[in-house]
């Protein structure tokens, strides 16, 4: 069994990246592999988004990424800094900033860069989509 | 040992052709998503012919309509993808 | 699996027509901060982050660009910048605001090998 980190960048929908990101998570957990998390940075923050409405005859990436979580206890970790400048915010961020919206919640969660280090520090391979 | 997994089409971005600058003859290339486009070029197919692994992932070459010849060149599905990132020692990704 | 990695932070785009290197910088001092030993490579477009002559506030953009000169205070030390992307750019290096390791496009791969991630942006 190897350990693998995923590091994704892109926005989902617009670009296939979050997608494929998502494909490898999945064929790596049925492959008795672990994925120690997945690390949402730049524009990949978006994944966190709440607030996705998908049409119901496309592939609903948003739901596909918490059941994967929560099946196969795969974290799902947003740095802030990244989403905060993309409107993505949780709770706890949005009170310290006064704004009364926020469009992150679990099993996402609003973490820092040194998350991402203590990932990597603790998988075999780092894998950016 | 390193994977080069290119995600974009050579006919609009440059990064397939940045990475085959600057890869190593042991190492591996992936073509993931519209890089797949790539095979419809006979001249660049000849190219990575040359290069001793190249893997494209099934599921983005069926999903464009690009059939692969049997050749050098080996399809790959998600779970020899996941394989391959660890029969290499680092993934990069252009 | 160490506590300290080797990581490569490959920067291949220009510095404001995305996101990207403000964000790899970003990431850069990060890793550094969290005990990751990085390596800084810039290749292709990513060369032109480097170029002194940038004034960045001309369209509201941050001047992170002056945070390379402070690289040293964050223990990063291994800056490498491709000598084939500066000369296609008609870049000499005496332009780049700081002092870099110049590198053959074909090093790359080697002195990836000594690292253990890779990152690009």
């Amino acid at each position: 069994m190897s350990s693998f980190t995923l590091l994704v960048t892109s926005a989902p929908f617009s670009q296939q990246n979050a997608y494929s990101a998502y494909r490898f998570a999945n064929a790596a957990v049925q492959s008795k592999h672990k994925v120690n998390g997945i690390f949402f940075y730049q524009s990949g923050t978006i994944n966190g988004s709440n607030l996705q409405i998908t049409p119901s005859d496309e592939f609903d990436l948003f739901n596909a990424w918490k059941t994967l979580s929560q099946q196969y206890q795969v974290p799902l970790m947003v740095c802030v800094s990244a989403a905060s400048k993309r409107g993505i915010t949780s709770t706890e961020d949005a009170r310290d900033a006064d704004n009364p919206h926020f469009s992150l919640s679990a099993p996402f969660e609003s973490v820092g860069l040194g998350d991402l280090a203590n990932l990597i520090n603790n998988s075999d391979r780092l894998i950016q989509f | 040992m390193i994977l080069h997994k290119v995600a974009s089409s050579p006919f609009s971005h440059r990064a397939l052709d940045h990475c085959l600058q600057r890869i190593h003859a042991t190492d591996g290339l992936l073509l993931t998503q519209d890089a797949v486009y790539g095979l419809m070029d006979k001249e660049l197919s000849t190219k990575l012919q040359q290069l001793e692994a190249v893997f494209v992932l099934k599921e983005d070459a069926e999903a464009r309509g690009i059939e692969i010849e049997p050749s050098t060149i080996q399809l790959i599905n998600y779970e020899q993808f996941v394989e391959l990132c660890l029969k290499y020692e680092k993934v990069i990704s252009w | 699996m160490s506590q300290t990695n080797k990581i490569a932070i490959v920067n291949k785009s220009a510095p404001y027509g995305s996101s990207n290197g403000q964000e790899s910088l970003d990431m850069a001092l990060a890793m550094s901060n969290f005990a990751q030993e990085v390596s800084l490579f810039f290749i292709e477009d990513g060369v032109l982050q480097l170029l002194d002559t940038q004034r960045p506030t001309a369209i509201d953009a941050k001047a992170y660009h002056k945070t390379f000169k402070a690289l040293e205070f964050y223990d990063i030390e291994n800056i490498y910048v491709c000598k084939q992307s500066l000369a296609q750019r008609g870049i000499d290096s005496s332009q780049l605001c700081i002092t870099t390791t110049l590198i053959e496009t074909t090093e790359l791969p080697e002195l990836l090998a000594s690292q253990q991630q890779v990152m690009c942006f």
